[in-house]
């Protein structure tokens, strides 16, 4: 119950931590979105390594 | 496709065409691979012999892909809808992310024309007809010349004849 | 606890987007009615019984798809012994109703969860509305048996059906591509053109055919040459 609590406090050190890890997600979902809208060709694969 | 490329264990030094280009496409086997592969049996052989396609169940698992010994299959890595020039309204497009194929025209065939290629050609290179039908032109033609197909010792048993 | 508001805001949040289907449809003003059927003016009969139809159609064009397109098998005996060709746009479109635009796609407008027929915001019920009773499923079978059988036993009298189109096996397609003539045309693609203009397929600017080696082979329909040497 009050762990999330603790989860929110913490130093700019923390912040710019949890900031870094919330790029990254961020990166990997608008990827994964444009891989979708624009079909499996952003992979670079192609029939023979595919 | 080069000669000697379509058929690889079948090169013959002294046969003439080694080098002169050949026309490849879907053999629709007999025994297909692709068909075999399938999860969600989008390929299936019909009863006529043409290995067959549906886009809609097509799920682009590319497994097809990767069992055609032929390399007859492709994928469409991205919407190819922007890159067709005069397009045909007759035919359906296809969306990203599925496997195409050769049809070997059945919508032709089923409106009773001769496939588009073999229309088409000048030479007049490609005979095409039921091979179970001893009396058929393609018959005739396959018993008085040699021919092969390609990779026959996979035992995939095409239905495309290459004369030599 | 003092959580307790957040918790139950949290609660609140949840079935608001839970239930969030049910008020769009009810704020469209969607009913389980549906627009109401169209009826053809000049023909009398469908394919199957009224009642069949209005609850299983898409289960019709399901099967009908699956006979036409996998087993090649377009003649469907109707209920009354009619024949007809097992096609949307041939039979049903092009004789009776209309347009696809009125006759489909009034109640099947594409939005998700309507794949099967149920028109906004009516509910699945899937063993009454899609599937036939077993009773109206024997008496279809039953005509249908009963009739072919009748169809046969008149073809027979009549003399369509003779030895030799019953001695008659199933077509096999086959190709046959004489190498010599077709190097005798010296960089000619025709064939390779025509299927590929026939068949919409794409002219991607980046060559999905890099190994193509000769050149002879720019498609990607007909042939797909693979570098892997076997």
């Amino acid at each position: 119950m009050f762990m999330f609590e603790k989860a929110v406090v913490g130093s700019s050190k923390y912040w710019a931590w949890i900031l870094s890890l919330v790029d990254v997600i961020t990166t990997g979902f608008g990827c994964y979105l444009y891989q979708l809208t624009y079909g499996l060709g952003v992979t670079g694969l192609s029939r023979d390594v595919s | 496709m080069p000669f000697e490329d379509a058929f690889r264990a079948q090169s013959d030094p002294y046969l003439k065409m080694v080098a002169e280009p050949v026309m490849v496409m879907c053999n629709h086997c007999d025994n297909p691979p692709c068909v075999r592969v399938c999860p969600t049996q989008a390929t299936w052989k019909r009863e006529d012999g043409i290995v067959a396609m549906d886009w809609h169940r097509c799920i682009g698992c590319r497994y097809c892909v990767a069992a055609c010994p032929y390399g007859s299959r492709s994928f469409n890595w991205m919407d190819p809808r922007p890159y067709i020039h005069n397009a045909n309204t007759e035919f359906p497009t296809r969306t990203k992310g599925v496997v195409e194929k050769c049809t070997l025209c059945s919508e032709r065939l089923a409106a009773g024309r001769l496939p588009a290629c073999v229309e088409v050609c000048p030479e007049k290179a490609i005979v095409f007809g039921n091979l179970a039908d001893p009396q058929s032109d393609i018959r005739k033609l396959l018993g008085e010349r040699y021919h092969t197909r390609r990779k026959p010792e996979l035992g995939t048993n095409p239905s495309i004849f290459y004369i030599v | 606890m003092r959580d307790r508001p957040l918790i139950y805001a949290g609660l609140a949040v949840f079935l608001a987007l839970f239930t969030f289907p049910l008020w769009r449809n009810f704020a469209a003003g969607a009913t389980t009615k549906g627009p109401g059927d169209v009826l053809p003016r000049n023909a009398k009969e469908c394919v199957a019984p009224a009642a069949y139809m209005r609850t299983s159609h898409m289960k019709l064009l399901l099967d009908w798809r699956n006979q036409a397109v996998r087993l090649n098998n377009r003649e469907f005996v109707a209920y009354n012994g009619k024949i007809y060709n097992r096609s949307l746009t041939a039979t049903c479109l092009e004789q009776c109703h209309g347009e696809k635009a009125q006759f489909c796609d009034r109640c099947h407008n594409g939005r998700v969860g309507e794949v099967l027929g149920q028109p906004p915001g009516r509910k699945a019920n899937t063993e009454g509305r899609q599937m036939m009773t077993r009773k109206s499923f024997l008496q279809l079978t039953g005509a249908a048996l009963v009739l072919t059988a009748t169809k046969r036993v008149v073809d027979a009298a009549s003399g369509t059906v003779h030895a030799a189109a019953v001695a008659v096996r199933p077509k096999r397609w086959g190709m046959a591509i004489d190498v010599a003539k077709c190097a005798r045309l010296e960089g000619c693609t025709k064939c390779i053109d025509a299927c590929n203009q026939l068949h919409n397929v794409p002219r991607f600017p980046i060559a999905d055919t890099r190994s193509a080696g000769s050149g002879k082979c720019p498609s990607r329909m007909p042939s797909a040459p693979s570098p892997i040497r076997t």
